[in-house]
């Protein structure tokens, strides 16, 4: 019988049949599927209500105004399908935009770097209090969320640094402009595409499915778990400082209380997203959808002049009802 | 209700899913105080069925009748509040609360103000562990019992209820001899006080010990009813896969080589002083009872436990193995007992079998995705892992072939000895067989393989040697050609220790 069939094991192995058959992933492109028709729907209803809206102008606007909570909701989406979460991203955006604004005289380089700094440290400690401490993320993160809020009052003293006469180098990424394109716009795009690429195509990224999915499996498979635990954490912490330099560079103000709630906006987008809190599942793209989803809605409903807290009920329903859909596909 | 009807009467249950014919016109009779043990291959529709006779799924024809009278069974709740329950392999239970909570879950007594009667509550509870021969506190928080012990209790929860029919979904599946037989009595007492049982199980062995009748399941459909005194095991075996099965395990014929792994003195939670060696184009058993310290010592060798004492060699060579990447980079592999603890369910097929050896599919930490998929196309040929493709997630995939992927891992890093653990737990027949072929052909290529089983026959029918674990320490070695399921138990009982062995 040994004879008769090929060695499983030993040369040869993964050179035959390079014929892969296209496969679809239908649950996977469902859940993606009705993230875009919502996206469709809210820019059909509102090109429809408003004549202004597809002017250039306003979606523009509209995008750049997105870009902050982005940022922080691409470097949420590793931390989620690692089977964690992030809550002090907010905290690490206003201490980043703080600390970029007091440095601004230095150059825009040396004042983002040590926002940069500012958000790997943190993160850095994020990771190992849940590694070495072995705290849950929820707990280590809620504790730093004081924490580095703390620091910003302390390091501001509770109010506005504002930068005295920005330079145009400091305003550009906040305010800038490529041809129509708003820098930060063109900045989002590239973190995005990178934040993706890296997750499906290299073995880091894959490794974060793999913990998120079963950390004690990713472990008994040779993975260094809690290494790759840091490393998202860091990743959080690093593109919650960006988008603090990016605030600072677009407000020139760095205030005490910039970047509250991001995290839970970021979550949000993230759940809209179709990522789920199981870990393992979900990817960036779908987190993007959800922050277009979210930033149009609330576009639309300004246009109509519907108040912020109105929208408020809107928004809570819509986050709750995504993750049900995204929960009854996954069941399919 | 006349006299004469059975207590639960299936007529022709039909259930299909989307692309499937889960069940097709499945007649099943218990009558009252009888034990019936359904049997068939995984995906034969026996969970299926259990799952419309317990409110779970709704079948798309048939009909269900109790006491000869038609029911049906909208929800879980409905089938409870008729007399019929379900014990399930993996209890789901509150592990935080307390006994009592768990046993009368949804039927805590109320005293006045509408607050729960505690001393109420404990007495019923007591009185209802009594009669499944528990011994332990009402009060005594769930999650300090054994698997065992969650098992009687979750018949308890049944007798809560007044359960006339309960279900045991694959009851033996983690307990030891012994707590096989403490179960064994309860049924049979409950049995005589008129209790039916509806039994799983993929152990023949138990049928023939419990049960008065079977039906067996193939592909949706039923096969066979059959008296229990009038079928044999392998009457039952060939009626499961529908062939005469001949020969489970494939002839010895391996020549051992160099060895590749040696334990000396080795010493750990739950093991002590245990030294051996592994040849290459090897297979070694390791039987002993459930908590011997097998699994205990396999997680040590594999650097997933720290280990307190002693040395291990790999390949001649004393190998420090501190986590399992390092066991791993060794060429040391280790198959988990509990499937999931290899699996990563929403993952797909492809991600699951290359998860482990990124040199092969990656440049420089950058995954070259077709290779990955061919790979793993190759691999589902060449290991018959039945999946629509390598995109589909794990999760979807039968145990048997889930096991395959795993081991296909294992295969594609190119390791020198695999640690085999419970390999065939909850796989069905036609699988394991397909697994004991594997394990053969490996051994046959030069590797070494350490096969640790509960199931005396597999490792008989498999082990060119076989260590004998007791209580932590190695108690015996038999050659694979001497040992018989005698020998082997002789040295796994607890009773043939002489006392000052067991010093720690």
């Amino acid at each position: 019988m040994t004879e008769q069939s090929p060695p499983i094991a030993g040369p040869g192995a993964g050179a035959a049949s390079a014929s892969s058959p296209r496969s679809v992933n239908w649950t996977g492109y469902l859940v993606q599927y009705s993230n875009v028709l919502a996206l469709v729907a809210i820019l059909v209803v509102a090109s429809i209500l408003s004549p202004y809206f597809f002017s250039s102008r306003n979606i523009f606007n509209v995008l750049r105004g997105a870009t902050m909570v982005g940022i922080v909701a691409v470097g949420m989406t590793y931390v989620i399908l690692n089977r964690g979460i992030d809550l002090s991203v907010g905290s690490l955006v206003g201490l980043s935009a703080a600390l970029t604004a007091s440095f601004a005289h230095h150059g825009i380089l040396v004042a983002a770097s040590i926002g940069l700094a500012s958000g790997l440290a943190l993160g850095l400690v994020n990771g190992l209090m849940i590694t070495g401490l072995r705290l849950q993320p929820f707990i280590a993160t809620l504790g730093m969320m004081i924490f580095a809020r703390g620091l910003v009052f302390v390091y501001t003293g509770g109010s506005n640094i504002v930068v005295e006469s920005p330079t145009d180098a400091f305003s550009f990424l906040g305010s800038g402009y490529i041809g129509p394109i708003p820098v930060p716009v063109i900045v989002f795009i590239a973190i995005w595409a990178v934040a993706a690429w890296v997750l499906r195509y290299t073995v880091f990224g894959r490794s974060i499915y793999a913990v998120g999915a079963n950390e004690e499996a990713a472990r008994l498979s040779g993975i260094n778990a809690d290494r790759n635990k840091i490393l998202v954490y860091c990743i959080s912490g690093v593109l919650a400082a960006f988008a603090g330099v990016v605030m600072a560079s677009r407000l020139t103000v760095g205030e005490p209380n910039g970047g509250t709630l991001y995290e839970l906006d970021a979550i949000a987008a993230v759940l809209i997203g179709g990522t789920t809190f199981d870990g393992g599942v979900g990817s960036v793209h779908g987190t993007v959808l959800g922050i277009l989803i979210l930033a149009f809605l609330s576009n639309v409903l300004n246009l109509l002049n519907i108040s912020p807290y109105s929208q408020m009920l809107l928004k809570g329903v819509i986050i709750v009802l995504a993750v049900v859909v995204s929960e009854w596909r996954k069941r399919k | 209700m006349r006299d004469s009807a059975p207590l639960l009467r299936l007529t022709a249950i039909s259930k299909s899913f989307p692309g499937v014919r889960a069940l097709d016109g499945v007649d099943l009779t218990v009558g009252a105080g009888e034990v019936v043990a359904l049997i068939g291959e995984n995906g034969a529709g026996k969970s299926t069925l259990m799952k419309i006779l317990n409110g779970i799924y709704q079948p798309d024809g048939g009909e269900i009748a109790l006491d000869g009278a038609p029911v049906s069974f909208p929800t879980p709740h409905a089938a409870l509040s008729r007399g019929v329950s379900m014990v399930h392999q993996e209890p789901k239970l509150c592990l935080a609360l307390s006994v009592t909570e768990n046993v009368l879950i949804g039927r805590l007594p109320k005293g006045r103000f509408g607050a729960i009667d505690w001393r109420q509550a404990h007495e019923r509870t007591r009185e209802l562990l009594s009669r499944v021969g528990m011994r332990v506190e009402p009060t005594t928080p769930t999650e300090r019992l054994s698997i065992a012990e969650r098992q009687q209790l979750q018949i308890a929860k049944a007798l809560a209820s007044d359960s006339r029919l309960i279900v045991l979904d694959e009851p033996t599946a983690s307990l030891t001899p012994v707590e096989v037989d403490v179960l064994f009595g309860i049924v049979r007492d409950l049995q005589a006080g008129g209790v039916s049982f509806i039994y799983i199980s993929h152990h023949l062995e138990e049928i023939f010990r419990i049960a008065q009748s079977v039906s067996v399941l193939k592909d949706g459909r039923k096969v066979a009813d059959r008296r229990v005194s009038e079928t044999t095991k392998e009457e039952l075996l060939s009626l499961m896969v529908g062939r005469d099965i001949g020969n489970r395990f494939p002839a010895k014929g391996r020549r051992p080589g160099a060895p590749a792994l040696e334990v000396r003195n080795l010493t750990g939670r739950g093991f002590r002083n245990v030294s051996f060696r592994v040849h290459k184009g090897e297979v070694v058993g390791i039987a002993g009872l459930v908590g011997a310290g097998r699994t205990e010592l396999a997680r040590a060798i594999f650097g997933a436990d720290p280990v307190k004492g002693g040395e291990i060699l790999v390949d001649g060579k004393p190998a420090a193995i501190r986590n399992p990447a390092d066991a791993i980079r060794l060429g040391v592999a280790y198959i988990a007992e509990d499937r999931r603890d290899g699996l990563f369910m929403p993952l797909p097929v492809r991600e699951n079998i290359t998860v482990v050896a990124p040199e092969a599919i990656a440049t420089n930490g950058v995954i070259r995705e077709r290779t990955q998929k061919s790979i793993a196309l190759d691999y589902i040929k060449r290991l018959n892992i039945r999946t629509p493709s390598g995109e589909q997630q794990i999760r979807f995939l039968s145990g048997g072939n889930q096991q395959k992927c795993i081991l296909a891992r294992w295969i594609i890093k190119g390791v020198q000895t695999i640690i085999f653990d419970e390999p065939t737990r909850g796989i069905d027949v036609g699988a394991k067989t397909e697994i004991y072929r594997l394990i053969d052909q490996l051994a046959s290529e030069g590797k070494a393989v350490i096969l640790i089983s509960s199931e005396l026959p597999e490792i008989l029918g498999m082990s060119d040697r076989v260590l004998v674990m007791e209580r932590g320490r190695l108690s015996g070695e038999v050659d694979g050609h001497e040992a018989t399921e005698e020998n082997l138990l002789a040295l796994a009982l607890p009773t043939n220790t002489p006392s000052h062995e067991l010093q720690p």
